[in-house]
Formats: structure tokens, C-alpha cells, sequence
């Protein structure tokens, strides 16, 4: 088992190096000037060269990228163009919004999502199963800015029981941060919750249908006992892939609720920085990015041995 | 085992239920509140600012939002008064010699840093000679100058190489960050022509902190000794009345108003002027409106076809209905007005009849005439623009449509900005592109930077650009007002004959603001000194 993580711990190494290469190469060939933006309308073309060349864009391509290279090597993602500090620094003081945020919104999701597919399956063809079904499909299909914006509408404007944006940390609010992340949590919550009643009401229709079920039925055990100790655990694995993809695409897609909400978390550090080409952050974002995916894989295929006694891993 | 189940449940609902209770009473911004008392001091006023600033120091850039920021902590020698004339204000007075070359300044005396140290000539002079180095509108100045001495610690001596008429308008102009404003010479030592990261001024407030793309906090500076002055914009007296001054970034419009609407903010600055009556009705909300603001203009790209050509210019400005643009690109009428001049009415520098009747003529059958002359061969002309900014990117299509109505094809062509600030700063790829110009210009001579032989954008290079040129270079040494304001007339017409750029018209801006925000004025930059909170 060991073995097989520091094996794909490994792996990690290639991977990253090819998604830093193709995010310096993307960048660097994405039309747009962040000198001009960061000097703004009026600076004259000697003020321009003059900040080129302390940023080192006057150096032609290859130097730059070999430059880039042997510090990406080293650990080392540079510095923000705008922000006047490191990328790591930068990308790791906004990461408790965005983390906070994906675990809000997941627990939301399985709160809503996994009831409602077992009761689908539960009671499945009767009215309660499609209503479920037309419940999840309208939560897949509500575009989550909309929902975003009909919620602060209501619960912070009208309501006043939230704060309408913003975000305060865990420093200086304590649990009073929650305020801030409840609206945005069930915005994306509700589009997990869509997926997870979808993937639980197939997997457990899959289980239902096994001999063991009915052997359990037969023994006389209690329906609920049934569903929740044997269906309910046995559904679990394709449940936990789901629940895995979809905690890495909340770490890594919580952009639009952020920028709606004025979260500053990794997501709005991320669209700022393409709007303005930060290109280092724009580069340690898509890292960022692509470390959440290959560590949640690790994380999920690890669960696998836990959930399920038989797999083992060499 | 049942019971055991109901404790379970009833603890589960019990912390539930607190957990509820603990985040709907946890408050967000408590501290906001100032004294009742008709004390006018106290309280944390909460701005939500749409733009960011990429840093905050003013010297090393030309975008406004860090000026609008930072000049509550910083200060000029000199301020705009309410008629655009500088006036005195951490100078004490001063005097011009016979020959216009030499301005003699005697600094005040009771100005305090915010580290606590006296401000002397050695600052100013540190200040001056970095500003020179590193500011554009410094950049201008710079080749006559000729030398900045201390005369006692209170007295400095600017030297220049010949009259500079705009010199003191330079000086207090709140236009693209070129104002001149004094900081600590240690930490113009630290810092030299870098980014500055820390920031010591004179101003009523000083900075606590400055989370990029988050907030930018100050508090009052105790120490701070206002200035005897009437209070206008930034000079004569300001008071830090709020203990607090808190500009948060809340780039998304509705977000600023929702915020506002439930007192999360005291103000919010790009509010849409299509809600104004909403807003109106709200007994909550205070409306302001800005006027004046600034100035839609095309900016015509004529380093090639076809509009190198004047005639091709002169038919593109005749086949514009200045009225019916800004209908389609502002709105309400509230919001906008017709002025062919390039300074807002009340400004000592506005030309009413600078225009010679060319302004907002629209005459589609002379247009197509002229077109026809110019021997447009039909080329696509491309409009080059950013789709965030909602006047601009409407204001494109609007053009496209009217222009096609003479003849012209258009090729739309809206990016982000980032694109297009790129695509622009080259000679080829487009042909028009919509701007704005900030309206409280202190003086004409700003506009030598953007307008004259390979000014800008525009890529103008002929016979006719180099008399725009020696137009601006009699404006520059004459110092006469009335022999300048002609000059400043003959501008305008010669603007009007060789059309480097089309003027549009004037908007303004909507800003909002609790009720209990007191004292605020609506001058062009928001200022948050001498306004209290009666909460």
C-alpha cells in the first residue's frame, strides 16, 4: 500500500512539469498586455519599456521560458505581476474561503442528494421517484450564478439574514465566517446535491436488485436496517468516485460563485489574474489546479481499500 | 434503545438549532456604529469601491482608482479649487519671477508625516525629484527643468528653463495620477523608483492595510493639522471625521447595491443609472450624481487608410448623431449632456463656440459625399473595444450602425481589455476605438500627451499634426490667461478641422450612499474626509 502511494506520489512529478509548460505556453500566447494595464491608459511607451524591462518581457521567448523552467524546478512559481508577492503566497492566503467553500458545498450536496437518491430508489417508479428525478435534473439545469444572485436576493437583501458578498476569515470572525459562506455553499450545493441523487439512486437500484438484499428480506430484517447497513454501504463505491471528481471540480470550480459573491478565494484569484495577465498566478493557478485533481484521485482510489476490504493495492 | 435514540435526536436538534442561531446572530461589520450624540466623530464608514488597485503608489501609474484611494493619504503642494485654479495647500504661498522660470515656495510649517516627523524642504525636494523621474505629467516637465534648491527648511526653489504655463495645474491635477504630492524623504530613499509597498503621507488618514483585490483600510490620522482653507475636493480644510475608512473591492454592480441596501456599505461608487428612480424612492439611499465626469470620445488610429485621410475623418463626424449615440449608450438624459467643448461648462478653460458649428452636424448626404471623394475603396473599418465597459462596447455598435448608414463597413470587434489595451498600442489591426477622458482637466496642456505628432494611440504624423504640435507648444510658455485662452480656442478649431479624435458628449456617474453618510460632497473623486456617520 505504501508503495503504491509513494508510486503515484511520483507520478505526480511529470504530470505537474506538463501542465506548468503548457500554462507558460498558453500564456505567452494569449494576446494581451499586462504592462499597459498595470500603468494604465496614458503611460508613455518609455514608462512601458521602462517596466518590460524590469519584469524582464524584453527578453525573447526561449530566454524566458528556460528562466521560468529552472525556477519551476526549484519549487519556485514567481511572483505576481500585480500583486506584489509571491504566487504561493498568493494562492495559499486564499485558499480557506475556497476550501471552506467546497466543504460547505459538498456537505450540502450529500445532505440533499444522498437522501433523496436512496428514497428515489427507495421507492422506485412511484410518484415520489420522479418527483425526485424532475428535483435533481432542475438542480443540475439552474445555471448556479442565477441561483446565486435569487439567493442573496432573498436571504440577504430582502431577508437581511446574510451578509450580500464579502467574505471575513476565520482570524478575525471565528465561526462568524459561515455567515458569509452559507448562500454561496448551497449555490454550488445544490448542483452537487443534483449529481449525488442521481449517482446514489442508480447505485443503490444496482444493490437492491442483489441476492444478498433479498436474503435480508428474507431473514426478516427491518427495511430500514436493510437499506442503510447493507444497500446503502454496498452503493457506496461509485457514490465515492462521484463525491471525489466532485470535491476536486469545488476546489477548483468555485470561480463564478467567488466572483459573484466577492470571495476571495482561489477561483477569483484566478479570473482576476486572466483579466489582468498575472501571468505567473494565471500559471500557478492552473498548478494548483491539476495538484487538487491528481491528489483527490489518489485520495478516492486510497478510500477504495477502506470502504471496501477486497481491493487492495500493490 | 429507543430512548437512547430520542436523547440523540433531541441533542441533535437542540445543536442545530444553537448552530442557526449562533451564525444568524453572529454580525458581520459590528463596529460601524458612531456616536448618536451629534459628535460627529466615530465610526467605521464602509466604501464599495468597484475598481482595484493593482498597488498604491501614486508616482508610478496613470490610473485613477489609486489616486482616488490613496489621496486621502497623500497630499500636493498645490489643490484644485471648485474653478479647476490651483491653490496653495501644503504650501503656504508662492511666488513666480518676472520672467516665469522661477517659482519660489515657502512650504507650511505644522504639516506632520504620519510617523510622526515634521515635513521640511529636504521631503519635498526627495518627492519632486522622484516624481520627476517616475510620473508621466513629471515625465513632461522634466525636460525644463532646471533645478530644485532648499532655502531654509521651510523654502524651495524651482528653476525652470523657460515659462511653464501649466506648471501649478500639473502640480495639483487630480488627472491620471500626476499630482505632485509629498512624501517622507526616507522613503523615497527605500523605495527609489520601485513600486512603493509602504506608505507614509500628510493626508487625514493614514493606511493600515492593503489586502490586494480585497480591501484597502485607513484610519484617522491624530496628528493631522488641516488647512485654514475653504474645504472643495481635495483642498482646504478636510477632517477625518470617521475613525475608519474602509474601501472594499466589489468589482460585481450588483453586489455594491445589494450591500448597500442592507447597510453592509455606506457608499457605492458605478451604480446603474437605469435604477436611479429605484433608488430614489428608496429612504435609505441618497442618490449622487457626478457631474461633470467624463467625456466619451473616438480615438481615431490614422497611421494608415483610410483615415489618414482628413476627408475620411470629416465624413465619419458627419455621419454621427452625437444625441442619438448617447441615447444608445448612456440612456436617460439625466446622465448625459451635449458640449462641444473639451471642458465642462464652469471651468475656466471651456470654449463654448470652439467648434465652429461642426459639432454633432449630422448630415448622412454630405458624409456620403465626402466618403465618395475620399475615394473610400470599402475597406472594413475596425472598431476596436474592451466588452466590460457597457458605455463603450453599446457605443460600438451604435457607431457601426450609423456609419454603415453612409457608406462605411464595419467590423466590430470587442475583447477584454487586456487584449485590446495590446491591440490598440499597434499601428495596424483597427481603426477606431472608444475612450473617455476624465472632465475636471485642470489645464488645456494635458491633452499635448494625447493629441499632436505619434501621441498615444492615435499615430498621427503629418503636416497638419505638427501644427497641432506648435499649437501646444505656444500654449506651454504662454502664461497670460487671456492670451492662452485664445490659444486654447484656436485649439479647438483646429480639433474640429483635422478630427484626430470625434467628441461624443459629456456623461456622469451615479453614486449611492446610506442616509446616514453626512457631509459628503460630489466632486469627481470621492472624498471621504469632513463627511460623518449619523447612525
Amino acid at each position: 500500500m505504501l508503495r503504491y502511494i509513494a508510486r503515484r506520489l511520483l507520478l505526480l512529478i511529470p504530470v505537474l512539469l506538463i501542465v506548468a509548460v503548457v500554462a507558460f505556453i498558453i500564456t505567452n500566447v494569449i494576446p494581451g498586455d499586462p504592462v499597459r494595464l498595470m500603468l494604465g491608459d496614458f503611460a508613455t511607451e518609455a514608462e512601458i519599456a521602462a517596466m518590460e524591462e524590469k519584469l524582464g518581457f524584453d527578453q525573447p521567448f526561449h530566454i524566458r521560458f528556460v528562466s521560468w523552467l529552472g525556477n519551476i524546478v526549484r519549487g519556485d512559481l514567481g511572483d505576481s505581476l500585480f500583486l506584489q508577492m509571491p504566487v504561493t503566497q498568493a494562492i495559499i492566503s486564499r485558499l480557506e474561503p475556497t476550501i471552506l467553500l467546497a466543504i460547505i458545498g459538498q456537505l450540502i450536496g450529500i445532505l440533499i442528494g444522498v437522501p433523496l437518491g436512496v428514497l428515489a430508489a427507495v421507492k422506485h417508479r412511484t410518484a415520489i421517484d420522479q418527483s425526485a428525478i424532475v428535483l435533481a435534473l432542475a438542480g443540475i439545469s439552474v445555471p448556479s450564478f442565477w441561483l446565486a444572485i435569487m439567493l442573496m436576493m432573498v436571504f440577504a437583501v430582502n431577508l437581511g439574514w446574510f451578509p450580500t458578498s464579502g467574505y471575513r476569515p476565520i482570524a478575525q470572525a471565528g465561526f462568524g465566517m459561515i455567515r458569509y459562506l452559507i448562500l454561496p455553499g448551497i449555490s454550488l450545493g445544490v448542483m452537487q446535491s443534483a449529481l449525488l441523487a442521481r449517482m446514489t439512486r442508480s447505485a443503490m437500484l444496482d444493490v437492491l436488485k442483489q441476492d444478498y438484499i433479498r436474503t435480508a428480506r428474507a431473514k426478516g430484517l427491518a427495511e430500514k436496517i436493510i437499506i442503510s447497513r447493507h444497500a446503502l454501504k454496498n452503493a457506496m463505491i461509485p457514490i465515492i468516485t462521484v463525491l471525489g471528481f466532485s470535491m476536486a471540480a469545488l476546489l477548483g470550480g468555485t470561480w463564478i460563485i467567488e466572483t459573484v459573491y466577492n470571495i476571495p478565494g482561489t477561483g477569483a484569484l484566478a479570473i482576476t489574474a486572466i483579466l489582468r495577465r498575472d501571468y505567473p498566478i494565471i500559471q500557478g493557478s492552473m498548478i494548483f489546479i491539476a495538484l487538487i485533481y491528481v491528489v483527490v484521485n489518489l485520495v478516492v482510489d486510497i478510500s477504495y481499500a477502506f470502504i471496501n476490504p477486497r481491493v487492495r493495492y500493490r | 434503545m429507543m430512548r437512547f435514540k430520542y436523547i440523540t435526536s433531541v441533542i441533535l436538534t437542540a445543536a442545530l438549532v444553537f448552530t442557526l442561531l449562533a451564525v444568524t446572530a453572529c454580525d458581520s461589520d459590528s463596529g460601524t456604529d458612531a456616536n448618536g450624540s451629534g459628535d460627529r466623530y466615530g465610526g467605521s464608514l464602509i466604501v464599495a469601491n468597484a475598481l482595484t488597485p493593482a498597488h498604491l503608489d501614486t508616482d508610478i501609474t496613470t490610473d485613477s482608482t489609486i489616486g482616488q484611494l490613496m489621496f486621502h493619504v497623500y497630499e500636493g503642494l498645490f489643490e484644485i479649487d471648485e474653478n479647476f485654479m490651483p491653490v496653495p495647500h501644503l504650501a503656504e504661498n508662492y511666488s513666480l519671477s518676472d520672467d516665469g522660470t522661477t517659482y519660489t515656495i515657502q512650504l507650511r510649517e505644522d504639516v506632520l508625516f504620519h510617523d510622526g516627523t515634521g515635513m521640511t524642504s529636504d521631503d519635498v525636494i526627495a518627492s519632486f525629484e522622484r516624481w520627476l523621474a517616475v510620473n508621466g505629467a513629471g515625465n513632461n516637465i522634466e525636460p525644463y527643468f532646471v533645478s530644485i534648491e532648499a532655502n531654509g527648511d521651510y523654502e524651495v526653489v524651482i528653476s525652470l528653463s523657460e515659462p511653464y504655463a501649466p506648471f501649478l495645474s500639473f502640480l495639483s491635477s487630480v488627472v491620471a495620477n500626476q499630482k505632485f504630492t509629498v512624501k517622507p524623504k526616507t522613503l523615497i530613499e527605500q523605495f527609489g523608483g520601485d513600486i512603493m509597498t509602504e506608505h507614509i503621507g500628510t493626508g487625514p488618514f493614514e493606511l493600515v492595510d492593503f489586502v490586494p483585490d480585497q480591501y484597502v483600510e485607513m484610519k484617522r490620522f491624530e496628528d493631522y493639522s488641516p488647512h485654514p482653507g475653504e474645504p472643495f475636493g481635495y483642498s482646504g480644510e478636510k477632517i477625518a471625521y470617521v475613525d475608519e475608512l474602509i474601501f472594499r473591492i466589489v468589482p460585481e454592480q450588483a453586489m455594491r447595491v445589494a450591500g448597500l441596501q442592507t447597510g453592509e456599505y455606506h457608499f457605492a461608487d458605478f451604480a446603474p443609472r437605469d435604477q436611479i428612480t429605484q433608488f430614489e424612492n428608496d429612504a435609505d439611499i441618497q442618490t449622487f450624481i457626478v457631474s461633470p465626469y467624463r467625456q466619451s470620445f473616438i480615438i481615431v488610429n490614422m497611421g494608415h487608410a483610410p483615415f489618414d485621410d482628413k476627408l475620411t475623418r470629416q465624413a465619419m463626424r458627419y455621419a454621427l448623431d452625437m444625441e442619438e449615440l448617447a441615447f444608445s449608450m448612456v440612456g436617460d438624459e439625466d446622465f448625459w449632456f451635449l458640449n462641444p467643448s473639451l471642458f465642462p461648462p464652469g471651468h475656466i478653460w471651456h470654449v463654448p463656440e470652439g467648434d465652429g458649428g461642426r459639432y454633432n452636424s449630422p448630415d448622412p448626404d454630405r458624409a456620403r459625399e465626402m466618403l465618395e471623394q475620399s475615394g473610400y475603396d470599402g475597406t472594413p473599418i475596425i472598431i476596436l473595444n474592451s466588452r466590460e465597459d457597457d458605455i463603450e462596447s453599446r457605443g460600438a455598435l451604435a457607431i457601426q450602425s450609423q456609419l454603415e448608414q453612409v457608406g462605411f463597413t464595419v467590423d466590430v470587434q470587442l475583447y477584454d481589455r487586456a487584449t485590446v489595451v495590446e491591440q490598440r498600442s499597434q499601428v495596424d489591426g483597427w481603426h477606431l476605438h472608444l475612450s473617455q477622458f476624465f472632465s475636471p482637466d485642470p489645464d488645456p496642456q494635458v491633452y499635448g500627451a494625447w493629441m499632436g505628432t505619434n501621441k498615444w494611440i492615435g499615430n498621427w504624423d503629418d503636416d497638419e499634426s505638427a501644427e497641432m504640435d506648435e499649437i501646444f507648444t505656444r500654449m506651454l510658455s504662454e502664461t497670460d490667461y487671456n492670451a492662452r485662452h485664445a490659444i486654447v480656442q484656436e485649439w479647438h478649431e483646429y480639433f474640429y478641422e483635422t478630427v484626430p479624435y470625434v467628441k461624443l458628449f459629456d456623461f456622469r456617474q451615479l453614486r449611492l450612499a446610506r442616509v446616514s453618510l453626512q457631509g459628503y460632497e460630489n466632486f469627481a473623486f470621492h472624498t471621504f474626509f469632513n463627511v460623518w456617520l449619523d447612525e
